[in-house]
């Protein structure tokens, strides 16, 4: 159970990240919702990486 | 409420000691969720209104071209899925308006729409927005490949639809003429803003 939890953390984790890096990375986000970013998410999801 | 929504699950999902900050993760959530609302919307509305495949079209074509041009963005995402839907509908409105009554002038239609963009693009894209900004290394970039996806969108849909006549394509006009407003209305609202802040800054200094 816990071992599905994790693996289940993870892979929402990936998908989270990914939409922070695309959000990153493009002029806006899909549609016609902007959510406010993060200072500096540019140089925290380098750091991280 | 969707901001709520995504420090709650953040909260459940991450803590402290996670790679990133939570609020990476919040931003994450947040993108996400709105993506997958706006996306189950239009989807609903296309099969509300039998058009499903011309739906899936104008969905792609627009969040690509957005990504990169910028544009009008609501404050509020109850706001951002009515005008969402509104654009989705006018948008169904003018294609079916062209199918009906101006196919014969089709390669006339797609050279107004291409240049009045193609104009757009060049002066006012990428257009940053108040929850966005856009870095100075970042804006030729963006300029540049959102040009070339305009192009790209209106060539394969009018090629498309003059070799194989599958007409549901053709709603890939309709889409470019809403990002050129978006984009156009961000700018009114940029100027306005800008106006705005004068006008307290004068009213704080007493002039």
């Amino acid at each position: 159970m816990k071992k599905s939890n994790n693996v289940l953390k993870r892979a929402a984790k990936s998908v989270v990240l990914r939409s922070a890096k695309i959000g990153c990375e493009s002029a806006s986000v899909h549609f016609f919702g902007q959510p406010k970013e993060p200072k500096n998410l540019k140089q925290i999801l380098k750091k991280s990486k | 409420m969707l901001h709520t929504l995504s420090e709650k699950i953040a909260d459940f999902l991450f803590d402290n000691n996670d790679d990133y900050p939570i609020e990476v993760y919040i931003y994450g959530i947040e993108i996400t969720l709105s993506t997958i609302i706006g996306a189950i919307s239009l989807l609903t509305a296309g099969l509300i209104f039998n058009l499903f495949a011309e739906s899936i079209i104008y969905m792609i074509s627009l969040s690509v071209i957005r990504m990169f041009s910028g544009g009008y963005h609501s404050k509020t995402y109850l706001k951002c899925n009515i005008v969402l839907i509104i654009s989705y509908i006018c948008s169904i409105l003018f294609y079916r308006i062209y199918i009906n009554h101006f196919l014969e002038n089709n390669f006339i239609s797609f050279g107004i729409i291409f240049i009045i963009s193609l104009c757009i693009f060049i002066l006012f894209a990428p257009v940053s927005n108040p929850n966005k900004d856009i870095s100075d290394t970042n804006k030729n970039r963006f300029k540049i490949i959102s040009l070339l996806l305009v192009v790209a969108e209106l060539g394969l849909s009018y090629i498309v639809y003059e070799i194989t006549g599958i007409y549901q394509v053709l709603i890939v006009l309709p889409t470019i003429v809403v990002i050129d407003i978006s984009i156009l209305v961000e700018i009114i609202f940029q100027k306005r803003r800008v106006h705005n802040e004068k006008i307290k800054q004068c009213i704080k200094e007493g002039c």
